[in-house]
């Protein structure tokens, strides 16, 4: 493996665990609520969950920049090539799902539990579960369409601009490519639906209120889906950046008759494959800030609530 | 509106499972739960609390005898339809004196004429 490509995924695995656990750890304080039956307690269990989602959100990167320098050379190098996202992003929830498993049992011989039931659903903030069901529905609608135009080598994009003129281009993810990559993303899902049962199935931080508890539970689950939204987002970039290439490649020819060169056009394939090229950094960059969101709202989410203390001094 | 909690002591003399079982009737007394709320799963509570599943199975089975919860195969186990606060203590009252009249060695016929004896005064 390429030692430059090692090192840089190192340095970048390490920069994102400082980032996520510098953000996890600031020391602000949020708005005055319910005051925490024991800060100690509730310090404890943010640091468990921030160094949990340091850990993971290291590995991501890491996999992702590791992963394409192990893929052999041959005719699946493509596909696999497409897949490592989904595999970086099974890795991130792997080290998540773990960091769940060791969050402490109850000690003590008093001991207390909300008679509430808690679900996955519980425990995801609802913007980041809309954020992931679009990308994916998005992801598996552009897969469907691209495996269903696809030439018949799957790799391609064959059209016919002109009577005289038949063209194709690619790579174009058909159906080669669109069964692994829509498996991935499903497996990805219900992966995903397993973490944060996880999230709500872990013992109930002990010391801590029972909103306190909801709300650790709410920042683990919204670090979870951040990070699986920014694998599905980034796939569906990299496909329609992909598409779009092709489609605007495969619509353009140019041949000659007789010394007259002719320059033909398929409007409607070059208008789709513009059209990819405009949304695809949209949607980078969107699934970007959306992650960046979460987890900045997560680590502030998790600060321990304060009490208002009032001081009083006499005038000696 | 935060869910009620429940508490157990390790260290009481009380078993768990009874704490487990009168808490849950307190907060349905008390209309803090109330009929169709669902309750934790087994596992759930027990993972919370740091006891055996078995514990808290046995303080569910309890309050389902005693008509306080019903388990439903989808929804698992929630507070009884009928389970309004005026109603649980009796319920409870008349669990009680089943047991109570069973440890006696009393028959069934015996023990609703008690009843009846002690409804005339």
């Amino acid at each position: 493996m390429n030692l430059t490509v090692l090192l840089l995924a190192l340095a970048v695995a390490a920069l994102v665990a400082c980032l996520v656990a510098v953000v996890a750890a600031r020391a602000t304080t949020s708005a005055v609520g319910e005051v925490a039956v024991s800060p100690a307690a509730h310090d404890r269990a943010r640091r468990h969950a921030a160094t949990v989602a340091a850990v993971a959100w290291a590995v991501l990167p890491a996999a992702a920049l590791l992963l394409p320098g192990a893929v052999p050379d041959g005719p699946g190098a493509g596909v696999a090539l497409g897949c490592v996202p989904a595999v970086a992003g099974l890795a991130f929830l792997l080290v998540a799902a773990v960091g769940e498993r060791t969050w402490p049992a109850p000690r003590g011989t008093v001991r207390g539990a909300a008679l509430s039931r808690r679900t996955a659903r519980d425990v995801a903030p609802r913007w980041t579960v809309v954020a992931l069901l679009t990308w994916s529905g998005l992801l598996l609608g552009t897969l469907l369409a691209t495996g269903v135009t696809a030439g018949p080598d799957g790799r391609t994009v064959a059209l016919q601009p002109d009577p005289l003129v038949s063209t194709a281009a690619g790579p174009y993810p058909g159906a080669p490519y669109a069964v692994p990559l829509a498996a991935a993303t499903v497996l990805l899902a219900l992966a995903t639906r397993g973490v944060l049962h996880l999230v709500a199935a872990r013992p109930a931080v002990a010391g801590v209120s029972t909103d306190d508890d909801a709300l650790l539970r709410r920042v683990s689950g919204a670090r979870v889906v951040a990070g699986v939204q920014l694998v599905v987002g980034g796939t569906l970039a990299a496909v329609l950046l992909a598409t779009g290439r092709a489609l605007r490649s495969a619509a353009h020819a140019t041949y000659g008759v007789d010394g007259v060169q002719t320059e033909v056009v398929q409007p409607v394939a070059d208008a789709l494959g513009a059209a990819a090229l405009v949304v695809a950094p949209a949607v980078a960059l969107t699934t970007l800030l959306l992650a960046l969101t979460a987890l900045v709202r997560s680590s502030r989410a998790a600060q321990p609530h304060v009490a208002v203390r009032l001081e009083y001094r006499t005038r000696g | 509106m935060s869910a009620p909690r429940i508490e157990v002591d390790l260290a009481s003399g009380v078993p768990v499972y009874e704490q487990l079982r009168t808490q849950v009737v307190a907060h349905v007394a008390a209309g803090r739960l109330r009929p169709g709320d669902r309750l934790p799963t087994i596992r759930a509570l027990a993972t919370d609390l740091g006891v055996a599943p078995g514990t808290v199975a046995r303080a569910f089975r309890e309050l389902e005898l005693a008509g306080v919860v019903v388990t439903r195969r989808r929804t698992g186990t929630v507070v009884a339809p009928d389970a309004a606060p005026a109603t649980v203590d009796a319920r409870e009252a008349a669990a009680a004196y089943v047991r109570a009249a069973r440890a006696a060695g009393l028959t069934p016929d015996e023990a609703v004429d008690l009843v009846r004896g002690a409804l005339l005064t």
